[in-house]
């Protein structure tokens, strides 16, 4: 392709200046909302943890909710001698923690 | 007009010349709003992370403390780990835990709990517990119990409790209760002197009060500065002619106990003292002094008009009497049932703004079943997580 002035050089440098600048800042808000999203899910675990934490009744169906909010640790119920509680093991250890 | 318009197109016309630039001053504002969205999402997950690694030190610490009672339950001190988080669990004097989870790369996270001899009674859990079925129809949110299920106060607990007669935070008042009945009452009558509520806090969580409580008529509510739980035991009556207002982070719970040698009553005609066409409730004949004990009066003769709100926690021994609107913002405990004494009806709603967590949580001078256990973990301020703030993310947010 052969640029016939150097105005219409220019004009094809900036509109790919331009195209990529968007682009940039449409792939860069993306992850920015991505990571928002993630910190909202977190929050709303963190709300129902702490509901959790107040509440008699503690189930492993309740916990299932919180996957994923401490990264490599995973939230159980475990059986303590006086009731069940709240505990974290590391991801991918089974039996008791 | 034409001449300007001239001169503004040719203003514009001189970007057309320059794309290169135009295009710089687009992507620099691209740019800018890229940052911005990147910067404040960073900023909420910063903020969300922050929020999480305690939690998670929390319940390592939770789960390293039942790891170590379970596997030695005299255990003094003791290090495990919990996946990535090393608690060390040390029991401390005066019999309590600390518990201090390290979280790598995070810092040292320090709490504390009691150690607790066993469960509280499943009522302070609840926003109301009553014996009587009667009593569901004047107190909403009811829960039937059996006699069994009602709390136990502990004698030994009892016995070594400051007496409330003792302290200047109540003050005898032998003309009170002239306010209200015709006849006064034979015991004698308390009221609270909130200037001195301090000393609420320095008796140790539990208090007994030989004698009636009264919540005198006036304007404003008795306010009270409660900094830790108490239990207060009235042997006698409570009378509530105004509400009760508790401020700061204690929870009160106010119990009104019938003596050996003293009757409770339903007061059917609402005139302070037995009658005969008065309900005896849990003794065979009336017997001690004419007003009885263990009853809780929510509005009384002669205070002024409107709802009475209680901040504490009840427990009656004998009936509830209700003779204005009321609520009560703690658990509510009938060991019999409720009278209206108001002719024109009156009702309760518990609030159940607090309650106890009854498996980790301790109502001094009850008694508890169950194994020992820790009580609920409780954050100490660290020096090296609490006094300072991250400056930078110290790890990926995800």
């Amino acid at each position: 392709m052969r640029w016939r002035t150097a105005s219409q050089r220019e004009w094809w440098v900036a509109t790919i200046v331009l195209a990529a600048s968007a682009a940039t800042a449409w792939h860069l808000s993306h992850e920015a909302a991505h990571l928002d999203a993630v910190s909202v899910r977190r929050s709303e675990q963190l709300e129902h943890l702490s509901q959790l934490a107040r509440s008699a009744a503690v189930t492993p169906v309740a916990v299932r909710a919180l996957e994923g909010l401490f990264g490599e640790h995973d939230v159980v119920v475990a059986q303590a001698p006086w009731g069940p509680h709240l505990a974290v093991r590391e991801r991918g250890q089974g039996g008791p923690p | 007009m034409s001449h300007r318009r001239a001169g503004g197109l040719g203003t514009w016309r001189c970007l057309w010349d320059a794309p290169l630039w135009v295009a710089a001053c687009g992507a620099m504002v691209l740019a800018a709003l890229a940052l911005a969205a990147v910067g404040g999402a960073l900023q909420r997950a910063e903020s969300v992370r922050r929020d999480t690694v305690p939690e998670l030190a929390r319940l390592a610490a939770e789960t390293g403390l039942a790891a170590t009672l379970a596997a030695s339950p005299d255990a003094a001190d003791a290090t495990v780990a919990v996946g990535g988080v090393r608690v060390a669990v040390r029991r401390a004097p005066g019999g309590s835990f600390e518990v201090t989870s390290v979280v790598a790369g995070e810092g040292e996270f320090r709490f504390r709990c009691e150690e607790l001899p066993g469960a509280a009674a499943p009522v302070f859990a609840r926003a109301s517990s009553a014996v009587d079925p009667g009593a569901a129809r004047l107190v909403g949110r009811t829960r039937l119990v059996a006699r069994e299920d009602l709390p136990q106060l502990d004698p030994v607990q009892l016995a070594g409790a400051p007496r409330g007669d003792r302290l200047a935070a109540f003050r005898a008042d032998p003309g009170v209760a002239l306010l209200s009945w015709q006849a006064g009452t034979d015991k004698p009558d308390f009221v609270f002197e909130p200037a001195r509520s301090a000393e609420l806090d320095a008796a140790g969580g539990l208090i007994v009060l030989p004698g009636h409580l009264w919540i005198p008529p006036g304007d404003q509510p008795i306010r009270l500065w409660l900094e830790r739980d108490l239990t207060l035991v009235v042997q006698g009556n409570i009378y509530f002619a105004r509400s009760l207002v508790v401020d700061g982070p204690g929870r009160l719970v106010c119990v009104a106990r019938r003596a050996n040698g003293e009757a409770s009553f339903a007061d059917r005609d609402a005139n302070g003292s037995w009658s005969p066409g008065d309900g005896l409730r849990g003794v065979g004949a009336f017997v001690g002094p004419a007003e009885g004990a263990g009853s809780v009066y929510l509005g009384l003769p002669g205070s002024a008009g409107g709802s009475i709100g209680c901040d504490a926690g009840l427990v009656v021994d004998g009936e509830l009497h209700v003779g204005r609107p009321a609520q009560v913002a703690g658990p509510l405990v009938l060991a019999h049932g409720a009278t209206v004494t108001n002719p024109l009806g009156a009702r309760l709603e518990p609030r159940f703004e607090w309650g106890f967590d009854v498996e980790r949580e301790r109502v001094r001078g009850f008694v508890t079943h169950g194994a020992p256990r820790p009580g609920i973990l409780r954050r100490v301020a660290s020096p090296g997580t609490d006094g300072q703030q991250a400056l930078y993310l110290a790890g990926p947010a995800r």
